[in-house]
């Protein structure tokens, strides 16, 4: 469903990927893994075109996706919650949520992704006039997943979900992406919380210093010498 | 003394009914694109000189003449954000670029509307000069009424505009979150000409509407685009209601003190209180420190 080809990505002629190559089929859970500053943000910025792609191929559903500009390729059903929650924080919820459904035109559409997100995310639903700003941080989280959601997406790119978040709420949010996925959306999972991120995902990519070291199936990466030293540090 | 002081009062909203107009522009180009456009002044001087054009060279009535040079003004606007803006932000976008071609714009604009039409002092032909309205011992031309309702209007519009309008609402997030509005859909760039269109009317009708009032002179940009940014800076950069206040409170002001004091020092009011405000509140009274709000 989405195809990155040996995608080379520069930061003032920094180099930040160096050749990523990665597939999301449909209904998986793949996850992206690796340490700080690897380039996991930037292989979402690289899809969501955010950032400028120097060589190599993006594909979705067999379409050319590289060098489209972020607000087509989010109405190609590829939405991103990017890391750090980025919410609008002087909107309301109801707003923040409102825009994340601007790319849809059925305004019907739009208002049963409302219902849906806020069935999803009660705490939201009892205060759809509380400015976003004023959230706790796994509030804010929520709305920006449910922001993503409301795009109506066929393909979900999260970047670090569960950072900064009580254990609690880390466990909560990844039994949220099962059943989001289970709910047929397929999920490109970027985490530094390896661990999980292996636990919760069918495949997994390793990412070192712009180049993918390792993939495969996550529970085979689970139980992989190599990975567990270097990323699960057992 | 005091039976001036309603008299006093109307023409205080009058000016800052102006000034409102003018900062709007600047601070939503400031709050949603992050540029401080010093040519801003130039808009204002060049819709006075339009709506000047259109009155007595064209013949238009009045009336429509604020509405051609808000159009004319708007896509003015629009072509200086495509054809310096836009480029400077795909190619350099430092902080200080923008400072050097807006600054260059407006002195481009400045003399060369002077070289063109010289600096003598015009004054656009409207017939709400001569009519004069009359209650208790306030005396008020049809003109100033004018200002004062357009800029009601305008600002009425533009906060239903930002508030519920699906454009408006794109730039409000853009103003708050530049990243998450690309993220959602925001079409940013179509975002960042919008808001430069409708701040370059606002300062065109300004202008059309005291060019009639005062005069029409090449020069007028440069007075007025002091007062914009005092307001906008005591206001709160980005803050619409922050230059709503400001601005009709200067106005207020400076016609309140000039009852008493010299005219040549009216323009310490605005300085001193803006000093005041970035002494003890850098980001203005109702500024948070970046992002338009209603
Ligand atoms: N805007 C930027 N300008 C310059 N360099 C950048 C920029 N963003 C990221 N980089 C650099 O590019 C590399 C990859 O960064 P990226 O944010 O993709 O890493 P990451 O894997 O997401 O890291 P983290 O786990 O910290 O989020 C890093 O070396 C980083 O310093
Ligand atoms: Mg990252």
């Amino acid at each position: 469903m989405l195809d990155l080809k040996d995608i080379r990505v520069f930061y003032d002629h920094v180099p930040a990927l160096r050749g990523v190559s990665l597939t999301v089929d449909s209904g998986e859970i793949v996850a992206l893994i690796g340490a700080n500053g690897a380039g996991k943000s930037t292989t979402l910025r690289a899809i969501q075109g955010m950032v400028k792609v120097a060589s190599g191929e993006i594909a979705w559903q067999g379409q050319r996706l590289t060098g489209s500009p972020p607000h087509q390729v989010v109405r190609h059903g590829i939405a991103h919650c990017p890391e750090g929650r980025q919410v609008f924080p002087d909107m309301t919820i109801a707003e923040n949520l409102n825009m994340g459904g601007m790319v849809l035109g059925d305004a019907q559409r739009r208002q049963e992704l409302t219902e849906y997100v806020y069935e999803r995310f009660p705490r939201l639903a009892e205060r759809p006039r509380q400015m976003a700003g004023s959230l706790s941080g796994g509030e804010q989280q929520m709305l920006a997943i449910g922001r993503a959601l409301m795009a109506d997406p066929k393909l979900l790119m999260l970047d670090e979900p569960s950072m900064g978040l009580a254990p609690i709420l880390v466990e909560s949010i990844f039994e949220m992406i099962r059943t989001i996925n289970q709910e047929g959306i397929s999920i490109l999972l970027v985490e530094q919380n390896a661990y999980m991120a292996l636990e919760h995902s069918t495949r997994a990519y390793v990412i070192e210093s712009g180049k993918i070291g390792a993939s495969g199936l996550s529970r085979v990466l689970l139980d992989d010498e190599y990975v567990r030293e270097a990323y699960l540090g057992i | 003394m005091i039976e001036f002081i309603p008299q006093l009062v109307v023409n205080g909203i009058v000016l800052g009914s102006i000034y409102v107009l003018v900062a709007l522009g600047l601070t939503l180009i400031f709050g949603i694109i992050d540029v401080v456009n010093f040519a801003h002044g130039e808009f204002y001087m060049i819709g006075a000189f339009v709506a000047f054009l259109c009155v007595s060279s064209l013949g238009l009535p009045y009336p429509l003449a604020i509405l051609a040079t808000a159009v004319i003004v708007g896509v003015f606007g629009l072509i200086t954000e495509r054809v310096i803006i836009r480029s400077l932000r795909k190619r350099n976008p430092h902080p200080i670029n923008y400072v050097l071609v807006t600054v260059g714009l407006s002195t481009f604009l400045l003399y060369g509307v002077n070289f063109i039409f010289g600096p003598d002092l015009r004054r656009i032909p409207s017939p709400y000069m001569k009519q004069v309205i009359h209650y208790a011992n306030v005396y008020l031309t049809t003109q100033r009424l004018l200002v004062v309702l357009v800029a009601f209007l305008l600002v009425a519009l533009l906060a239903y505009f930002v508030k519920y309008s699906s454009l408006g609402n794109q730039m409000r997030a853009t103003a708050q979150n530049y990243e998450a509005a690309r993220i959602v859909g925001v079409n940013t760039d179509r975002v960042f000409a919008s808001t430069f269109l409708i701040g370059s009317m606002l300062a065109g009708i300004a202008g059309a509407l005291v060019g009639a009032m005062f005069v029409t002179e090449p020069a007028m940009g440069i007075h007025i685009i002091v007062k914009a940014f005092i307001v906008v800076i005591v206001g709160g950069m980005g803050s619409i209601t922050g230059s709503i206040v400001a601005g009709l409170g200067l106005g207020l002001l400076e016609t309140l003190a000039g009852a008493v004091m010299p005219a040549e020092f009216l323009d310490i009011i605005g300085f001193s209180i803006m000093i005041l405000v970035l002494l003890t509140k850098p980001t203005g009274i109702f500024g948070s420190g970046g992002g338009a709000r209603a």
